[in-house]
């Protein structure tokens, strides 16, 4: 898998959209690691009432808040949370469609018809409503749990990516070969299967990654996802709407950076997956 | 004393619009150690499903009809279920397939693959399966084997891929090794190289070899005995000599008109009119009559098999009562 794999970073990074999003992701990556430990605390107000919205400028190069904090920080901060909520719950959504797409796939009949028709009735329900749903069970919704919303309300789609490819590979001559072989029904889905079809899921994962930054911004902005004071983007641009523009615009566009370097990672692997462009 | 691989009456039928169609209609052939029997047909004969049937590979709508035998070293195949089949296939069965293109999975080295066949069957450590691989890769006539064990199967060409099926297929010792057009897909040169493993090895490990191919060019010199098949029977057996000296059927001397050969008259190639019946609608009688260009009344009757020496077979009237 991983000589594939390299190849797939390889084949990206020689497109020059898959290039410059691998940088700007490898820039906010880097940030989320290790520029939380680079800037002041994003919890401390200066409390000085010459320091509440200052704009940007010297000391505060993204200026502070109206509670005096320090946005640079906290934007950095946000890079961290967004990231690891939003990685975190593909990884989730990801296993379980993989896991429901091959078990549709390669078992057919009753388990196919079962999952399928449940994947449907789930798409058919508008995700905002469930999200609204689910976060409410909760006064204010703890991370983990917020990342499993996130995760178990996104893998549909994969779901069905999978089962396609799945169908598709099963009828590959080198799987009725392994039958041939005497290849148990284990060794046929985990070493068959499973690695012929995480291209596509790879490419579906990188672009939900963009997704759920968006999701998880969209319900912090309403209140309902990370709450204030925590640095997360969306909650920062719903605790600063109508103050000072700058202590929305940062956020914002770090929201908007993140997820155009993250789809044109995600554009550049599914080009390089696909046969067709080889 | 009977043969390590005898199938008896195989018939196989699948669901066709609301009926049962037969694409393999009462097939017997025998096979055994150290021979190589090539079964011989146009494509829609039945010859791949009579292959995959042998196995219990044949596709899930696909049955093996009660009253047909396949008997393996003695042991009843259609008999066996789950674990017990696995273990013959691979174990006792190597099978090759006809395109060395797509028969190996893209994301594993050649070396793990023939390394996977190895651990299926036999308890031996990561390490030992290796070693294993490197030697059968060598076996089979690839140089440099430790180095190639490494190379995915992208970087082969279709003969090397080719050879590493068959060092699959052989991996666990099998006795008989089944190949389904193995070399349709490849270079005429390379066809040879791959037809002269596939002998070497039987003269080595004592295989049994069942060779299904639509070439009676590749026939000659390879196989100890023939059985022409058409239309889910086989309608001419015979040792390797006697057929090619003395074809009997008219659809085996179609077959033979269709070669082209650089010796003798040159003329023009013969190809049989027509195509393979659909199994739907296979005729009465003698199948290849709708065909034959010596069709006569008598073969609207089943022809009943004529010895026309002790190895020597031929389901064809004129066998029987050549004209006046």
């Amino acid at each position: 898998m991983s000589p594939g794999l390299r190849a797939l970073l390889a084949d990206v990074w020689r497109r020059p959209s898959g290039r410059a999003g691998l940088l700007i992701l490898a820039g906010l990556v880097l940030t989320g690691l290790v520029g939380p430990y680079l800037v002041v605390d994003p919890f401390a107000m200066v409390d000085a009432v010459g320091h509440r919205l200052l704009p940007p400028g010297p000391g505060h190069p993204f200026g502070t808040d109206n509670l005096s904090r320090d946005i640079l920080a906290r934007v950095v901060n946000g890079a961290r949370i967004s990231l690891s909520v939003a990685t975190l719950a593909v990884l989730l959504s990801a296993t379980v469609g993989t896991a429901v797409g091959l078990c549709a796939g390669f078992f057919g009949g009753w388990p196919d018809v079962l999952l399928m028709r449940s994947v449907d009735a789930a798409l058919a329900i508008p995700r905002i409503f469930v999200l609204l749903l689910l976060v409410a069970l909760w006064e204010q919704i703890p991370l983990p749990a917020l990342i499993a919303v996130l995760g178990f309300t996104s893998w549909f789609g994969t779901s069905r990516l999978v089962r396609a490819e799945a169908l598709r590979i099963r009828e590959e001559p080198f799987v009725k070969s392994a039958e041939a072989l005497g290849a148990s029904r284990r060794r046929i889905i985990f070493r068959h299967l499973l690695p012929n079809v995480l291209g596509p899921v790879l490419v579906s994962a990188t672009l939900g990654v963009g997704d759920l930054i968006l999701v998880e911004a969209g319900l912090s902005y309403f209140g309902l996802g990370m709450h204030p004071p925590t640095p997360s983007w969306g909650a920062m641009i719903h605790e600063m709407v109508a103050s000072a523009p700058w202590t929305y615009l940062f956020p914002g566009l770090a929201i908007v950076t993140t997820v155009l370097s993250v789809n044109l990672v995600g554009e550049a692997l599914r080009d390089a997956v696909d046969p067709r462009n080889a | 004393m009977s043969a390590f691989l005898e199938v008896e009456n195989l018939r196989v039928s699948f669901p066709s619009g609301g009926k049962a169609i037969h694409p393999v209609d009462g097939v017997s052939f025998q096979v055994d150690r150290g021979e190589t029997l090539a079964l011989v047909g146009e494509s829609g004969c039945g010859k791949s499903l009579t292959s995959l049937a042998l196995l219990r590979l044949l596709p899930p709508a696909g049955r093996i009809e009660p009253g047909s035998a396949i008997r393996l070293g003695g042991e009843d195949v259609l008999a066996l279920e789950g674990e017990a089949l696995r273990r013959i296939r691979g174990k006792r069965v190597g099978m090759v397939f006809q395109d060395p293109m797509t028969s190996l999975n893209p994301v594993f080295t050649v070396g793990d693959q023939i390394a996977e066949g190895i651990r299926a069957h036999a308890d031996v450590s990561r390490r030992e399966a290796r070693e294993r691989a490197v030697a059968l890769l060598a076996e089979v006539g690839i140089p440099d084997p430790a180095a190639r064990a490494t190379a995915y199967p992208h970087q082969m060409s279709g003969g090397m891929r080719q050879r590493v099926m068959i060092a699959i297929a052989l991996s666990s010792g099998p006795e008989l090794l089944i190949a389904d057009e193995p070399t349709t897909a490849l270079d005429v040169t390379v066809q040879a190289q791959i037809l002269e493993i596939l002998d070497r090895l039987r003269r080595s490990h004592g295989l049994a070899v069942l060779l299904i191919t639509h070439d009676l060019g590749i026939v000659a010199g390879r196989a100890d005995r023939v059985a022409v098949m058409y239309a889910g029977r086989i309608v001419e057996a015979a040792t390797t000599a006697e057929l090619f000296a003395r074809p009997s059927h008219p659809y085996t001397r179609g077959l033979f008109a269709s070669i082209p050969t650089l010796t003798g008259p040159r003329t023009r190639l013969t190809p049989i009119s027509g195509n393979v019946p659909s199994p739907a609608a296979w005729p009465t009688g003698c199948r290849f009559r709708t065909r034959c260009p010596q069709a006569m009344e008598r073969c609207s009757a089943e022809p009943s098999g004529v010895r026309l020496t002790a190895t020597h077979r031929s389901w064809c009237w004129l066998a029987e009562e050549p004209p006046a």
